[in-house]
């Protein structure tokens, strides 16, 4: 930053609009947010009577507790504790099977590395949707329908982040690399012992981005996951609808399928940042 | 990543593959490789297989049922394959500009403001963090329900206007459905712009005020330039999710086609695969329109890569 | 890493041993699709668990939300199904040979006669008894006796009835009344039949004609008489809108009946969706589930044992299940009989309106058959295009998919 002279100037009229529109861009960005939380403390017929009411005074506290512990046949806790399960489960392997490729992709001799690159890409091509499916069916056969391998495991081979991590070691310094073969070290031994620990950036970068996207997955945990003792928490919203219940119970339940995001984008958002920036100018 | 000052230096002469190294290699990559062919090729190769058989009720490959190209020719003669492809195209067309223009002119503006960046840029981003189920339930019952009490209609009634019907009359539903893939993905959208934005090197816009260019002047011919790679990268991603859109769709509307065909022309094209593959178990049919949808994708995928001449990369 | 990749190599073998729940000598899996009012729940669990706990075996319960039907059919192809599952009344035509257990032999003549004909016809595939009827649900109008009175009106016995009623007691905030959200709901079926359309007899498709066409104008005449409430959050299956006053009258099913005495004691009543004009007859379908066993179930016996023992035998479970928890018209006389209606409830009203005015269409109008159909309304009553050559060309597409092999 340079320093400027330092001289008493009025505020352009330009800031204010600059501002301005941030503030309104920003407001409407987060409002939905409050419509949530509002909703989810307010009697029903307040939320459809004719009075419009900006927040319930006082709020519907006891909502909270009743939709955690004791609402509509559906069990909400369970719903984030199956949730937070497969979500680190396939944050873990999914980031780390995908390093391990990237690593060897970009930095261990083999012959026939660019082809294998190729078949990673390809696969990256294919629509989902092509493989609902035959996947499900898949899955059917090994017999993992209604179980959390069926959900996890079939969802954690991400050949994106495998390239994402390519792109990344490929900037990886030899030097270090050479001394440690040098030191005797195997090539495995390099990336366990060299590449891994030094790209704590990237793996948190990809690993919180890995999180967001399981935790959101709705169709896939639906279709394999029937049992409602393996419901994650988006199906236990969805799950709502189904039943009679009354809106301050949809409400409360969003909220509480999105609050723990909120807290994870709150605590990681460098690295959020981070992983975007990455996938962005690599991508 | 640049903002690890790490000096590079692939330059330097690459060490020889041996059998050592072979052994490393496919350790490595193994996992990874072993799972894509279990859970894409394999799916794949199955779908394509059941694609030109009889499959009703069945998902065992079976040369007995063998049909040809029967599936295809069928799903290419149903009217609302093609009114899906419509509904698919429009909300593309729609979903696609918006996010680019409106992601890029969120991430000028965060980025032309010091104080407060990082709050305005949290609050633009937080969206990411709801998944379309719950964004759907927002938009469909808190603010765009078609009764006086939808957030929407509160505010039209703050005018004198009469509640709009919101996802149930052409256009206003598109109004729900784009206004709410906005919201979940802008985001994204703005933070990849931000990026690039901080790539373009200070002294060039230095350079441009010195030479008297406005600022209207200098993001021309300066940061669009620069900026191409990146609006490339996310053309790619929106139009490929715009077109494998399903469930803000599924949630907002409801299940049941009679309430789509009203107010859209059809039901966008992974809901009719849903509906022919899944829901009527004709698994033959629905991955033969699976397939062709994936063949409709990499046509556009193809086509941009024509147009904007993908290969070309600055960063490298 | 090692033991990650042990994991992995185990796991893409295909050994489920790793998760495998311990068994005890015999289970038993169940599904239903989720159910919304209060306790229904806690008493399908407690059928299970009551009868397994009898006969010492173990019953696992799925209670499966979302797209229920799809996923029994995909389980079902994929050999995963359950060994005993409920399914919507009346779409037998769904499964294929081979993949549901005959049941004739759980039935004598007396029990067969004891169901109403609809039931029996809807638990019959191919000549064999394949299914058990749990409940019957029935569509009827509801409508709110209090301002049908103050508007001075009767409860509508005709369409043109109805539609004059639905405008008056449009007022304000509140619409005359609900039909589904997409101004049609479950009368895609309905009004034709109302009408006195016969959708298709033998392998002919018969609903080409103008009282079709003249039923489908009328319910586009309803949608764009502006009295009918559309875009509500929720659908016509829950009684939600009525209740909380948006509108006056709403097609539900007869099972929201206890919820309305809940919220409004007296002041509902219900009559059938009334004919069309003097050429037709008020019409509703004769809805609700059955019980199957699948065909392929390694504990098939048992099965059909927990059938026979809990949903046969006895009319207890019956009895609870079409009277505790939402209301549904018992299929059987027996159960009829020992559920006791006050005969001039609504209870009795609706059992009433199924045994007089149900229709049902043959098993063969379904799947992409039925779907050129209902495709098709939508269009014709929320758009402004010629019905007729839109029910022409339906027609036309449903008779060509049933030529299909």
């Amino acid at each position: 930053m340079r320093a400027w002279p330092v001289k008493r100037k009025p505020i352009p009229p330009g800031r204010v609009a600059l501002y301005a529109a941030l503030i309104l861009l920003a407001f409407l960005f987060l409002f939905p947010f409050f419509l949530t939380v509002r909703n989810g403390l307010m009697a029903d017929r307040d939320i459809i009577g004719d009075q419009f009411i900006l927040f319930p005074l006082p709020p519907h506290w006891e909502y909270l507790p009743q939709t955690l512990f004791d609402s509509r046949d559906v069990n909400i806790l369970l719903g984030l504790r199956n949730s937070a399960v497969v979500a680190a489960l396939q944050t873990f392997f999914g980031v780390l099977f995908a390093s391990m490729a990237g690593y060897a992709l970009a930095r261990v001799p083999f012959r026939g590395k660019s082809l294998v690159l190729g078949f990673i890409l390809a696969t990256m091509l294919v629509p989902g949707i092509v493989l609902f499916i035959p996947k499900f069916v898949l899955v059917a056969k090994l017999g993992w329908v209604n179980t959390l391998q069926g959900i996890v495991v079939p969802e954690m081979f991400s050949a994106f982040n495998a390239f994402m991590f390519r792109q990344y070691y490929l900037d990886f310094p030899r030097d270090m690399e050479e001394a440690g073969r040098v030191d005797g070290l195997s090539w495995t031994g390099v990336y366990r012992q060299l590449a891994l620990p030094n790209s704590k950036g990237i793996l948190t970068a990809l690993g919180v981005l890995t999180f967001i996207s399981s935790w959101n997955s709705f169709l896939w945990p639906l279709t394999v996951g029937q049992n409602e003792k393996l419901w994650t928490v988006q199906v236990a919203v969805s799950a709502y609808n189904n039943t009679n219940a009354s809106y301050h119970e949809i409400f409360m339940s969003s909220v509480i399928a999105v609050v723990p995001l909120v807290v994870v984008f709150l605590l990681f958002q460098r690295w959020i940042i981070e992983g975007v920036k990455f996938t962005g100018s690599k991508g | 990543m640049r903002s690890l000052n790490l000096p590079t230096s692939r330059s330097q002469r690459a060490p020889r593959p041996d059998r050592s190294a072979t052994w490393a290699f496919w350790g490595l990559v193994g996992p990874l490789v072993m799972g894509l062919i279990v859970f894409t090729i394999v799916p794949l190769v199955w779908g394509f297989a059941l694609s030109f058989q009889n499959a009703r009720g069945t998902i065992e490959f079976d040369v007995s049922r063998w049909v040809g190209l029967d599936n295809f020719r069928r799903t290419l003669a149903d009217p609302a394959f093609r009114e899906s492809l419509i509904t698919g195209a429009l909300y593309a067309a729609l979903v696609v500009p918006l996010t680019l223009v409106f992601g890029l002119a969120l991430a000028l503006l965060v980025n032309s403001v010091r104080r407060g960046q990082a709050f305005f840029r949290t609050a633009l981003f937080m969206p990411t963090a709801v998944s379309f189920v719950v964004g759907a339930l927002i938009w469909k019952i808190g603010l765009f329900n078609g009764l006086s009490f939808g957030i929407a209609n509160t505010v039209l009634g703050l005018f004198g206007w009469d509640p709009i019907v919101w996802t149930l009359t052409s256009p206003w539903v598109w109004v729900v459905l784009v206004s709410l893939r906005l919201w979940l993905t802008l985001g994204f959208n703005m933070l990849i712009f931000l990026a690039g934005l901080k790539e373009v090197p200070a002294q060039l816009y230095e350079a441009a005020r010195i030479d008297g260019a406005s600022s209207w002047q200098s993001f021309w011919g300066i940061t669009f330039p620069l900026l191409r790679n990146t609006s490339i990268f996310l053309l790619f991603v929106n139009v490929i999710g715009a077109l494998q859109a399903f469930d803000e769709f599924y949630n907002v509307l409801g299940s049941g086609v009679s309430s789509l065909s009203s107010s859209l022309a059809g039901r966008p094209p992974i809901w009719y695969i849903y509906d022919t593959g899944f829901a009527t178990a004709d698994y033959g049919r629905g991955s033969a329109s699976a397939f062709l949808l994936a063949g409709i994708i990499l046509l556009a995928t193809l086509l941009q890569v024509r147009l904007f001449g993908l290969g070309q990369r600055q960063n490298d | 890493m090692r033991r990650s990749t042990c994991f992995m190599l185990t796991a893409l073998l295909g050994s489920s041993t790793l998760f495998a729940v311990a068994q005890n000598n015999l289970t038993l899996t169940h599904w239903w699709h989720v159910y919304g009012a209060d306790g229904q729940k806690d008493a399908v669990y407690r059928y299970d668990a009551e009868y397994a706990k009898a006969n010492n075996l173990k019953i696992e319960v799925s209670w499966i939300p979302g797209d229920y039907t799809s996923k029994l059919r995909a389980a079902l192809a994929a050999g995963t199904a359950p060994d005993i599952f409920e399914y919507p009344a009346g779409t037998l035509e769904d499964f294929a040979d081979g993949q549901l257990a005959n049941l004739d032999d759980l039935f004598t003549p007396a029990l067969k006669r004891d169901f109403s004909p609809t039931a029996l016809q809807q638990m019959t595939r191919n000549g064999r008894i394949q299914a058990v009827k749990m409940h019957s649900d029935v569509a009827v109008v509801f409508y709110r006796k209090s301002l049908l009175k103050a508007a001075g009106l009767q409860p509508p016995k005709t369409f043109a009835e109805l539609l004059a009623a639905s405008k008056k007691l449009t007022q304000g905030n509140r619409k005359g009344l609900f039909v589904g959200n997409n101004g049609v709901g479950p009368l895609d079926q309905i009004m034709p039949w109302s009408a006195g359309v016969t959708f298709m007899q033998g392998n002919k498709i018969t609903y080409n004609t103008p009282r079709t066409v003249k039923a489908l104008q009328s319910l586009r005449e309803l949608k764009n008489s502006g009295s009918l409430l559309v875009g509500a959050p929720a659908d016509w299956y829950e009684i939600n809108p009525f209740l909380q006053g948006q509108v006056a009258m709403q097609l539900c099913g007869a099972w929201a009946i206890g919820r309305a005495r809940e919220a409004l004691g007296d002041d509902f009543g219900i009559v059938p969706w009334p004919a069309l004009d003097a050429q037709g007859k008020p019409a509703t379908w004769d809805g609700g589930f059955v019980m199957m066993v699948n065909a392929k179930s390694k504990n098939l016996a048992a099965a059909k044992a927990y059938i026979k023992k809990v949903w046969l035998d006895s009319t207890a479970v019956p009895v609870d299940w079409n009277t505790k928890y939402e209301f549904h018209v018992p299929p059987r006389k027996s159960v009829a009989t020992a559920a006791n209606f006050d005969p001039s409830g609504p209870e009795a009203a609706a059992a009433n309106v199924l045994n007089r005015y149900a229709r049902q269409n043959p098993a063969a109008f379904a799947g992409s058959v039925a779907d050129a159909y209902y495709n098709m309304v939508g269009k014709a009553v929320n758009g402004t295009g010629d019905i007729a050559a839109l029910v022409k060309a339906a027609a036309a597409q449903s008779q060509q998919e049933l030529a299909r092999p």
